[in-house]
């Protein structure tokens, strides 16, 4: 009986002492490892849904537009190129209006497009009467107004506080609560955060940051950052700053350019005639602030596109 | 009948809360009640008192902007007294002086609101209704 179980554990340690054992094993290492790896991952990102012109990690595709276009210029620029050049165009034929006058633009602008009587206020989803009445809605500078590096200005005035991209109706108890509160992150409905923040709310976190990513470009004076935005001199150069940038660029992924942005985007084009290009090709805050190239921001093929191909070259 | 009131000699600050009043820790419940106070009726113009600090609170008529240099992000002017915003936990005192005024008043002042323009006795008005 014993020589049998001798015999029997020589037999296991010469299998397990072969090549193919081996080889056979670390295999399956490999792949346990990529399957809980991948386990993983997919928990991470399973309350997040991106669009589907956005890849798995929120990023939006690139792609080029045609030539005697409003973007055109900026066909295959990336990073301060890119920027340089659609400051540039952002600027060439701007014509802006006055700050008294954006009320009536706003009431076009701000429309909802659910009731046409409405304006839809930021922060709170709000639905006021679009006519300007001085109680149902204010005009809310998301960029705020103390951080835009300006002493004085008055309402006849026309400058960087009366550019109609950064103005959106507001309720006006919510535009109290914001102030001049640099963003921050949160979830659920607006709030003011614990870092001393304000959290937009989810519906208008993507709205705001690309009002915020049109300011920056547009203005060559503002900075956007990651920290030191609380304690600044308000209304003065140093003290036009606003952040925070990472948390844009995931609200920028996370809440998808709307149809509400888009109908805003072309009448502000009509009114001021420069429109917000974070809206029309959101891809290019990737290009401008993340440091990703236009390689990167090509679409890949996926695996059911690549069995798709393998399966034609089979049948032909 | 708007409300008036009488500021007595002194220093004032003039402007926007959201500037002065700090965003974190202790100051958020001072600042929530405080917007709990402005919005929960439709005056224009009151003082309302948190942690015995006094502060009288103009809504503006325009909402946020720049009006006789006093800006505002928050859609309201506020006037508080200097001697009341010496806790730090509760008060930012900016360094340069813009985009608000320190009100120096040597004898007591009326203040009060009459169609969106805060009116001081003394023939000082911010005219919020642009």
């Amino acid at each position: 009986m014993g020589d049998k179980y001798y015999r029997e554990w020589q037999k296991r340690k010469k299998v397990k002492r072969s090549p193919v054992y081996r080889i056979g094993m670390i295999i399956l290492g490999i792949l346990i490892l990529a399957v809980s790896f991948y386990i993983r991952s997919q928990d991470e990102d399973e309350d997040i849904i991106y669009s589907s012109s956005q890849n798995a990690q929120g990023f939006y595709y690139y792609s080029l537009v045609a030539e005697n276009t409003y973007y055109a210029p900026l066909n295959g620029l990336e990073g301060d190129a890119l920027k340089e050049a659609m400051h540039t165009l952002l600027n060439t034929n701007f014509e802006p209006t006055s700050y008294g006058d954006a009320r009536e633009y706003l009431e076009d602008a701000d429309r909802s497009l659910d009731d046409p009587t409405k304006v839809w206020n930021i922060y709170d989803g709000v639905l006021a009467p679009s006519e300007w009445d001085a109680v149902s809605w204010h005009r809310e500078h998301v960029w705020p107004n103390s951080r835009l590096g300006l002493e004085r200005v008055d309402n006849i005035d026309i400058s960087i506080a009366s550019d109609l991209h950064n103005l959106r109706a507001v309720t006006p108890s919510v535009n109290s609560r914001r102030g001049d509160r640099f963003f921050s992150d949160g979830s659920g409905e607006a709030q003011i955060t614990d870092d001393g923040g304000f959290y937009p709310g989810d519906e208008h976190k993507g709205d705001v940051a690309r009002i915020i990513f049109y300011m920056v470009v547009m203005y060559e004076e503002l900075e956007l950052r990651d920290d030191n935005l609380d304690d600044l001199d308000a209304y003065t150069p140093e003290g036009a700053i606003m952040g925070i940038l990472t948390t844009l660029l995931e609200w920028h992924k996370e809440d998808p350019v709307s149809d509400f942005e888009r109908a805003r985007n072309q009448s502000i084009y009509e009114a001021q005639n420069n429109r917000n290009p974070f809206i029309d090709k959101p891809e290019y805050a990737h290009l401008i602030f993340e440091e990703k190239t236009i390689e990167d921001l090509k679409p890949v093929a996926t695996l059911s596109l690549w069995i798709e191909k393998w399966s034609d070259m089979i049948h032909e | 009948m708007s409300n008036q009131y009488v500021l007595n000699p002194g220093k004032y600050f003039l402007g926007d809360p959201s500037i002065v009043i700090q965003k974190k820790g202790i100051a958020t419940k001072f600042i929530n009640q405080m917007w709990d106070k402005v919005y929960e009726d439709s005056i224009r113009f009151k003082k309302v008192m948190i942690d015995n600090v006094n502060i009288y609170l103009m809504k503006s008529m325009a909402g946020d902007g720049m009006f006789e240099g006093i800006g505002t992000d928050s859609g309201v002017i506020c006037i508080i007294c200097f001697n009341d915003m010496q806790n730090e936990l509760l008060f930012h005192i900016p360094k340069v002086e813009k985009g608000f005024k320190w009100l120096i008043l040597d004898t007591q002042v009326s203040v009060f609101e009459e169609n969106g323009v805060l009116k001081f006795q003394n023939g000082l008005e911010i005219n919020t209704n642009q």
